[in-house]
């Protein structure tokens, strides 16, 4: 569904994405793991087509993300960490604006937004403007926007920052069930996520792809009994 | 295309509405545009009344309230991190631009006619020529229009809004000022026909010529021109940035 290949890119002199290749199925949760500074949000800014390509193809379904990036980017959802909402705009409003810019029809949207207030938790702040909510609030309005369209790739930059406990469970929980009809990738420091979640795990360490494994191949390769040790040994300098 | 453009304006449209601050710019353009048209000329004592003073000083106000309208149209998609999901939708970075720059002209047309009570006032007073006043007000929106697209492109350089009103306020009163036939005459000194041509190219003696009742197609198509000129340069900017 997702191929990437030999993804280069440098911002200033700096080489922050050192040729990456990797596929992604439809379906299932990759969990972008690195250090600060390892490129994970400039990966995730190339395949949503936000920063340019220096060298290397991203193809989604077929559609290359350079040349055709409408058709492209209409299978893809992404959530930036820290924000991604309007704060002037209603809840609802926000939501209907993100169904209306991925041209998807108003009837499918009001057959949606039930179920999806319901699922994220967000029934009793429909009404609010986004600027008047909590930051846990505002995080899964923006996830929200992103799985309204019903997307085939959801790319999300540290889903779970910023909730309480109970709503990260759910927000697991969420994030599972979705996963069996759409690819998702998520990049996140918080390693609770990434073993309650994750299916794959792609490590990233100073623009280069390290490790390309499920949890299991992650932790054997390490020598490590969870993933978080693995992730300290894998990246030690 | 139209529907991302039309998406996009009534985002930004509404966004104007929903601040207070629309409502003050709107009094003070009233205000400021019925002083200086009664009170800072010899409106009372001229030989014969028209708003003739009222438009020679539009490039004046809009050039102060365009960089203050269009000053958080980017800054603030940056500040909310929005500008990175509305860039990844599948929609042209231009139907982007030319929402946000449709919704501000439109703010600009709306102070416009918020002025027609000056209009209003003097033709129950006097008899006006309307059709030039008309062809004034056309004038005068497309000189707002060039003013909110340079702007905008301005805006498109800076993260914050106060960055962005004074890169504005200094573009529009480049655009404004700037007198091409003088620019001109420093390079071919001898040649005053060049001169003279560059010269009527300014964006003043444009709007002069209009406000004086000369509104011809070369007029209509160099506003137009600098306004297309100015948005798609903006959506050139924002795709330059993602270098």
């Amino acid at each position: 569904m997702l191929k990437v290949t030999n993804l280069c890119k440098k911002l200033g002199d700096r080489e922050v994405i050192n040729d990456i290749s990797f596929n992604l199925s439809s379906h299932g949760i990759t969990a972008l793991l690195g250090p600060n500074g390892a490129g994970k949000t400039t990966l995730m800014r190339m395949l949503t087509g936000y920063y340019e390509i220096d060298n290397g193809t991203i193809t989604i379904f077929g559609h290359d993300i350079v040349n055709q990036r409408c058709l492209a980017s209409a299978d893809i959802s992404y959530v930036p960490e820290n924000g991604g909402v309007y704060p002037e705009m209603m809840v609802v409003e926000y939501l209907k604006f993100m169904n209306d810019i991925k041209h998807i029809s108003s009837a499918n949207f009001y057959k949606n937004l039930p179920q999806i207030l319901s699922k994220l938790e967000l029934t009793e702040v429909a009404d609010q403007k986004c600027e008047h909510l909590s930051k846990g609030f505002a995080r899964r309005v923006a996830i929200a926007g992103a799985l309204i369209t019903h997307p085939k790739l959801l790319i999300l930059d540290e889903p779970c920052e910023g909730l309480d406990v109970r709503q990260k469970v759910n927000l697991r929980a969420f994030l599972k069930e979705c996963s069996r009809n759409c690819a998702i990738l998520i990049s996140t420091h918080i390693m609770e996520d990434v073993e309650a979640l994750a299916e794959r795990i792609l490590l990233l360490m100073e623009g280069h792809l390290v490790c390309d494994a499920t949890p299991y191949e992650l932790k054997k390769k390490a020598h490590q009994f969870s993933i978080e040790d693995s992730f300290f040994t894998l990246t030690q300098r | 295309m139209i529907h991302d453009v039309l998406i996009c304006f009534y985002k930004d449209f509404k966004f104007y509405f929903a601040s207070r601050i629309i409502y003050l710019l709107l009094l003070v353009y009233i205000m400021m545009a019925a002083a200086f048209t009664f009170l800072g000329t010899d409106f009372y004592i001229a030989s014969s009344v028209n708003l003739q003073q009222f438009f020679k000083l539009q490039p004046l106000l809009f050039i102060i309230i365009v960089p203050a309208l269009t000053m958080r149209s980017i800054a603030d998609e940056y500040r909310s991190r929005t500008l990175e999901i509305i860039i990844t939708q599948p929609i042209a970075r231009l139907a982007f631009v030319l929402g946000k720059f449709l919704a501000a002209w439109s703010v600009c047309g709306i102070l416009l006619l918020s002025s027609c009570i000056i209009w209003a006032i003097l033709a129950n007073l006097l008899p006006l020529d309307n059709f030039w006043i008309l062809c004034c007000y056309l004038s005068a929106f497309l000189m707002s229009g060039a003013l909110c697209a340079i702007s905008l492109l301005a805006a498109t350089f800076f993260y914050h809004a106060l960055g962005a009103f004074a890169a504005g306020l200094g573009a529009c009163f480049l655009l404004n000022n700037v007198n091409l036939g003088w620019i001109a005459g420093l390079f071919t000194s001898r040649s005053m026909l060049a001169a003279k041509i560059a010269g009527s190219f300014s964006f003043s003696h444009q709007y002069g010529e209009m406000i004086s009742g000369q509104i011809g197609l070369a007029a209509l198509l160099y506003f137009l021109s600098l306004i297309a000129a100015f948005v798609w340069l903006s959506g050139a900017v924002l795709d330059y940035k993602r270098r």
